[in-house]
């Protein structure tokens, strides 16, 4: 059928011009002290974030982190005089989008590690890919378990603190410190959310505490209306909301507005401005989780205050609602990233970044020790063994007072 | 064998490009055959067969989740893991199929939309099964005890691809493709022809739903980990785009449209931010500047060489072999029986239509003696096509019996008699030639031999055996009935560029293919100059003389001197009621049929016009 | 329980006023326009801005209304004069195309953070009523919407304007013959679904925030919804996006928030296969 040799045809032609298209690659197969990606002037790191989408607020944050450390660093001469070539790939917040980005990152685009920016939807899928090859992955932003499990020896967590961290830290407070005994449970439908639900019901549970009601909805609902009929009727006296900050100051006003009028928690993804923003005056003594720096964002003070100076300075015109937390998150992984990377010296192999940063004990950028000593030491500290590849551990509630994020005392 | 050769070499080449691209480029390429084999499937439905289903998306999800999970909570072997889960689909999409006989149009769209919506629910409810809201992840697949390679797997993909087109355009080309066209061009006209429009749409829907769901089992494969997010309305509004982009109801167009959206992005990296506003742009641009998408664009460059390559796996030597197939019907017609020798072919007892509260037939009597040509007149409104579409099952029947072989049609609702029409041996013309523009004049008459022919979805794919010898067939006969009817023209090109005068001829073929006892022509003659009427009736009395068995012609026409002048019997009818039923002379001079056109005391005249009442 | 119904009903008004203008604008023009939801989207985040530099409430209506008359002329002038001949399903997937390209502008201009606007005229007020507490607003959305629905209802049936719609709805080459200028009664229907569709967004936003997705997750409700009322019949579509509103919020109580969407479905699938002339109108579900 002529059909058929027309199908064969354009098979053709769309072939040579892939062909054509692919030609004049980078090849930067590395030697035996170089690995792939490095060259003596610089070395090429992937950043893999969510530009668009759902996690975009995270993925805004997060690039503008990076771009800022990648700054200073290279202002600086770089690292063992390499400057830092980023090349970043929106993931889409979506599984299909993490896969392509990464693919291309370590396929095409011939980095030498790749930075994980995205949320835990498009990196999970990615994953995958990753334990197959030899591209290391350090992962500041996702905080799904699956991240480190199953261990590899390419995969690390910065910032992140996974569920199964954050969750019995998040539950002593509901009980211990709010003393909840009947707590109601509202969350999204997002990866993370899930699959904090699931570790969540069995920690209240194990502390001999009730679980009044949960109640779910689908990320991006506008409307709560019966589920907070719901959570009323079982008659909680604390309730928590997992969700990102949007869906979860939507959650609050709604509650509020029906009367609901116990203590009411957000989880740390909350622990952001849009949450205040949006939920204006209502937010006022909801409380969340701060991992991402020992100051808080809005902190003018001290070294946080001379962060936001400097960023400010670099980007006069960020986005809305950036800088966030994940910007801080991000900021103070890359400066790990490059301890790492320096302490390589002149054998700058994938293998040898690893073993370096297993040897990262309570780093921060900034503070007296480490390599950057004009970094801003905004971060909290990262540790990381050959066997431990979280890198941090430390929660801590806050509360919302007078349109700020305070520390509970 | 030319099908499945053709379908292996081009699976073949495409594979090839696994290896010989750069290790992104074959992952983007793997990508590219995993969408082209769900467009494919889609464009099926949607392009094909004309439903409109926005549920694309959740079959290629049912097929990905359910190859993961029999491979590893059943651990079937993947080679019988992805035939069983493009097995599942295809039974879920002929449950949803049955959706769409109820629905059409957007309201369609609206459900399989909802099923989409549910489809996600019970993933992220599945627990464990599904893993819920985390999704599944990929084991490293192992076919025959080989473990698969990333580039591997893209070849396999590209082959699959490759391969599907040619077997779905092969499919486009066959009975059941024909029967699809003729449903989404008109449903009347295709049920008339035999076709069972439950059994099309149901199997346009399980064969789409199939097709997707192999996509979805590669799909998994290839990028490893699924999630419920993958299969959601975005993704399904991404696979339109794909065949609007492409070209609706072309193969190529299903090749040329994933290439397209997913290539572009790759190759213009600024727009990597806004991915979906491209495709939003891009999908404007199509619809308003090449509608036929790009398909459309190509099809001016390649129509050279339709004329210069040879028509494959359909040749015309069978000619030679068949010349004298001629008017001989390819199945048993003698079923229906007669009740005694002189039973009439058809007959009206009393029979009465309404509309609403519009009385189209009035108390309806007449008869027709088998093997006559029998004329059917009357001013505007009263009541012929009607008559007809009553006898059809187009128009339901409140009082009084229709007949036919004498035997009276009791109990049938219009469904059934729509359904049945073709198995009693009664076929129609329409006053507007309902002829398939995008097949050609040999297809459309193959279509009224729907219902003697077996090729089925994927026999008639792969179209051997006697699947291939009766297609033959038919293809000969359907060429000796055109040639009968005085066709002139190119005889393969859509009948989209046929004259009417053709397109008539081509559908009076397709009546006759169906191998009739009793033909219903409803104004055959209109549009046609005298000469050509004429000739038109007198061909009729020749193929009445030339059939082996009585063919009965009831013929609806305005042109009344041509009917007095051809017709062994005329009803004259008027508001709904019959006025005579006889000789054309005594007819003629009937005072009541003149006052009809008339009023009264004029007389008909011997122009060729019949002047309007 | 008053919470809940009311609740129910607020977010009803808005599946209703949204199926209000995809009716009034199928009827008369055919065209199914799945961008209504970009209408709302456009209206809430007109008020959005206009909102932080005016704050009369009849000058931010005004606005967000002139920003659904422009859309709707927008979209009545691209049918019209680019897509003349097309099939129904290619006027159909160009208004997806066109919901897609609205959709994503807003993405690149405004970025998906969504962000706050207080309800119109009573800003963030609540008021008891019996034990239960709701927000002004909620209850402006409802007498909003059945307003609407009753303007518009009285308008089609009562004024010459209406009448010449209608008679556009029925068969439009009849209405032509008859004088009618069915042009601008397109563009009216146009117009007039553009409106509809802003002002829901005006109302919508004090609720949930303005950011690109809003209107999506209304529209599916809203087609349900307009299916429900019966595809033909303005009036029931406010009552049956109503009704949907209250089906939904008492799903979610008794069945679960994650199925909201499963709920709707399965009450278009009843609606479709049992009563296809949804519950009020007339006109049977296109078949063959």
């Amino acid at each position: 059928m002529w059909a058929s040799r027309r199908i064969s045809a354009v098979v053709a032609v769309a072939a040579t011009l892939l062909i054509a298209a692919c030609g004049g690659q980078s090849t930067n197969q590395g030697s035996s002290t170089l690995g792939p990606g490095v060259t003596k002037d610089q070395i090429t790191i992937g950043l893999q974030v969510d530009l668009t989408g759902g996690g975009s607020l995270v993925g805004q944050g997060t690039k503008y982190g990076v771009e800022m450390a990648v700054a200073e660093i290279n202002k600086h001469g770089g690292v063992n005089g390499r400057k830092i070539n980023l090349v970043i790939e929106d993931a889409a917040s979506t599984p299909d989008g993490g896969v392509l980005a990464v693919r291309k990152l370590a396929q095409q685009d011939n980095v030498f590690a790749i930075f994980g920016g995205s949320i835990s939807s498009s990196t999970v899928s990615a994953l995958t890919f990753i334990r197959s090859g030899d591209v290391p992955y350090y992962a500041s932003i996702p905080s799904d378990p699956r991240v480190l499990n199953p261990f590899s020896k390419l995969i690390f967590e910065g910032a992140a603190l996974p569920q199964t961290t954050v969750v019995p830290d998040e539950v002593d407070f509901l009980t211990k410190t709010l003393g909840g005994k009947n707590i109601a449970l509202m969350v999204s439908s997002d990866a993370y959310a899930i699959a904090a639900k699931g570790l969540i019901v069995p920690e209240i549970e194990k502390r001999g505490v009730k679980v009044a009601t949960v109640q779910t909805f689908n990320a991006g609902d506008t409307d709560f209306t019966g589920q907070i009929a719901a959570i009323k009727k079982a008659n909680p006296d604390v309730m928590m909301t997992i969700a990102l900050p949007a869906d979860g100051a939507r959650v609050l006003v709604q509650a509020r507005r029906a009367g609901i009028n116990i203590p009411m928690v957000g989880d740390s993804a909350q622990a952001d401005n849009q949450t205040i923003r949006l939920a204006g005056t209502v937010s006022e003594g909801y409380y969340t989780f701060w991992f991402s720096s020992p100051q808080f964002i809005d902190d003018r003070t001290g070294e946080m205050g001379k962060w936001r100076d400097a960023f400010a300075a670099q980007f006069p015109n960020p986005p809305t609602g950036v800088p966030n937390q994940w910007t801080l998150q991000s900021y103070a992984d890359v400066y790990v990233v490059a301890e790492a990377l320096k302490k390589c010296g002149s054998t700058v192999t994938r293998d040898n970044f690893v073993k370096q940063l297993e040897t990262l004990k309570d780093y921060v950028g900034g503070k007296p020790g480490s390599s950057f000593s004009y970094a801003h030491p905004i971060g909290l500290p990262r540790t990381f063994t050959a066997t431990d590849h979280q890198g941090s551990r430390l929660l801590v509630p806050v509360v919302i007072k007078n349109g700020e994020f305070k520390a509970v005392t | 064998m030319k099908v499945l050769v053709t379908a292996t070499v081009t699976g073949l080449a495409m594979a090839g490009l696994a290896f010989v691209l750069p290790p992104y480029d074959q992952y983007v390429v793997g990508r590219i055959a995993v969408l082209i084999v769900v467009t494919l499937g889609l464009n099926l439905l949607v392009g094909v067969a004309g439903l409109l289903s926005l549920a694309s998306a959740a079959f290629m999800g049912v097929g990905a989740y359910a190859v993961i999970i029999f491979v590893t909570a059943l651990k079937l072997p993947l080679a019988v893991a992805v035939p069983l889960a493009v097995l599942v689909a295809w039974i879920a999409g002929w449950i949803l199929g049955t959706v769409s006989l109820r629905l059409s149009g957007f309201y369609l769209a609206l459900v399989t939309l909802g099923f989409l919506l549910s489809f996600q629910v019970v993933l992220r409810r599945g627990g464990t099964l599904t893993g819920a809201g985390y999704g599944l992840v990929a084991p490293v697949p192992d076919l025959f005890g080989i473990q698969l390679t990333s580039q591997e797997w893209s070849a396999i993909a590209l082959f699959v691809a490759g391969a599907t087109a040619i077997l779905v355009h092969s499919l486009t080309r066959s009975r059941i493709g024909r029967a699809w066209l003729t449903m989404k061009f008109n449903e009347t006209a295709a049920e008339l022809c035999g076709i069972d429009l439950a059994r099309s749409k149901t199997s346009a829907f399980a064969a789409s739903a199939a097709l997707a769901a192999l996509g979805g089992c590669l799909y998994a494969y290839l990028v490893g980990a699924i999630s419920p997010e993958a299969f959601g309305i975005p993704t399904t509004v991404e696979h339109l785009s794909y065949i609007v982009v492409g070209g609706m109801g072309s193969v190529l167009g299903s090749v040329l449209g994933p290439t397209f959206l997913e290539l572009a992005p790759e190759l213009l990296r600024s727009l990597g931010e806004s991915r979906a506003l491209f495709f939003g742009v891009t999908l404007l641009l199509i619809l308003v500047v090449a509608p036929r998408g790009l398909a459309g664009l190509t099809q001016i460059a390649y129509r050279w060489a339709l004329s210069h390559l040879p028509d494959f796996g359909r040749d015309d030597r069978v000619d030679v072999v068949h010349a004298d197939a001629a008017l001989r019907p390819l199945g048993h017609r003698g079923r229906w029986k007669r009740l005694s020798a002189d039973a009439n072919e058809l007959d009206f007892h009393g029979v009465r239509v309404v509309y609403g509260g519009l009385v189209a037939l009035d108390g309806l009597s007449f008869s027709v003696a088998p093997g006559s040509l029998h004329g059917l007149i009357g001013p505007n409104g009263a009541g012929k096509t009607t008559a007809i579409n009553a006898l059809c099952g187009l128009s339901s029947v409140v009082a009084g019996e229709i007949s036919v072989g004498g035997e009276i049609l009791r109990g049938h609702s219009v469904r059934s008699r729509r359904h049945n029409l073709t198995r009693w041996g009664i076929a129609r013309t329409y006053q507007t030639p309902l002829v398939v523009p995008n097949l050609s004049a040999v297809e459309n008459v193959m279509v009224g031999m729907h219902s003697e022919l077996h090729a089925g979805i994927l026999t008639g794919a792969i179209n051997i055996g006697p699947v291939r010898r009766e297609e033959l067939r038919a293809r000969a006969i359907a060429k000796r009935l055109l040639e009968r009817l005085g066709f002139e023209g190119d005889w393969s090109a859509p009948a989209s560029t046929l004259g009417f005068a053709m397109l008539r001829k081509v559908e009076l073929a397709r009546a006759l293919a169906q191998a009739p006892r009793l033909l219903l022509l409803d104004e055959p003659t209109s549009g046609l100059e005298l000469p050509a009427a004429q000739a038109a009736v007198r061909l009729l009395r020749d193929l009445q003389q030339e059939a082996d068995h009585p063919l009965t012609i009831l013929i609806v026409e305005h042109n009344v001197p041509l009917i007095f002048g051809s017709c062994d019997r005329v009803t004259a009818m008027d508001q709904g009621r019959g006025l005579i039923t006889d000789r054309p002379e005594l007819v003629r001079r009937n005072t009541e049929v003149l006052d009809s056109y008339l009023g009264r005391h004029g007389h008909v005249g011997n122009s060729g016009n019949a002047p309007a009442h | 329980m008053i919470s809940l119904v009311i609740g129910g009903m607020a977010n009803g008004a808005i599946y209703g006023l949204v199926a209000l203008g995809i009716v009034l604008i199928f009827r008369t023009t055919g065209v199914v326009n799945f961008a209504q939801s970009e209408f709302l989207m456009a209206g809430a985040y007109a008020y959005l801005l206009v909102s932080l530099v005016q704050s009369n409430s009849l000058v931010q209506l005004v606005i967000v209304a002139a920003v659904g008359v422009a859309l709707g002329m927008v979209f009545f002038l691209v049918i019209r004069y680019l897509f003349k001949q097309a099939e129904e399903l290619q006027v159909l997937i160009a208004t997806l195309a066109m919901s897609i390209i609205l959709l994503n502008l807003a993405r690149v201009v405004f970025t998906d953070t969504p962000s706050r606007v207080s309800g119109w005229v009573f800003g963030d007020r609540t008021v008891a009523i019996g034990s239960s507490i709701v927000t002004v607003n909620s209850l402006l959305v409802l007498a909003g919407g059945l307003t609407v629905a009753f303007v518009i209802h009285f308008w089609l049936r009562f004024t010459d304007t209406g009448r010449a719609m209608r008679a556009v709805a029925e068969n439009r080459q009849h209405a032509a013959l008859s004088g009618i200028p069915v042009s601008r009664m397109l563009a009216i229907s146009w117009i007039l679904g553009g409106i509809m569709a802003a002002l829901g967004g005006l109302l919508l936003a004090p609720a949930v925030g303005v950011y690109p997705n809003v209107g999506q997750d209304v529209l599916f409700k809203g087609f349900v919804a307009a299916t429900l009322g019966g595809f033909d019949s303005v009036f029931g579509a406010m009552v049956g996006g109503v009704l949907l509103g209250v089906i939904e919020v008492l799903g979610v109580v008794f069945v679960g928030g994650d199925v909201k969407d499963v709920i709707s479905f399965g009450v278009l699938l009843l609606v479709l296969l049992a009563r296809p002339t949804g519950l009020l109108g007339r006109m049977a579900v296109r078949r063959t």
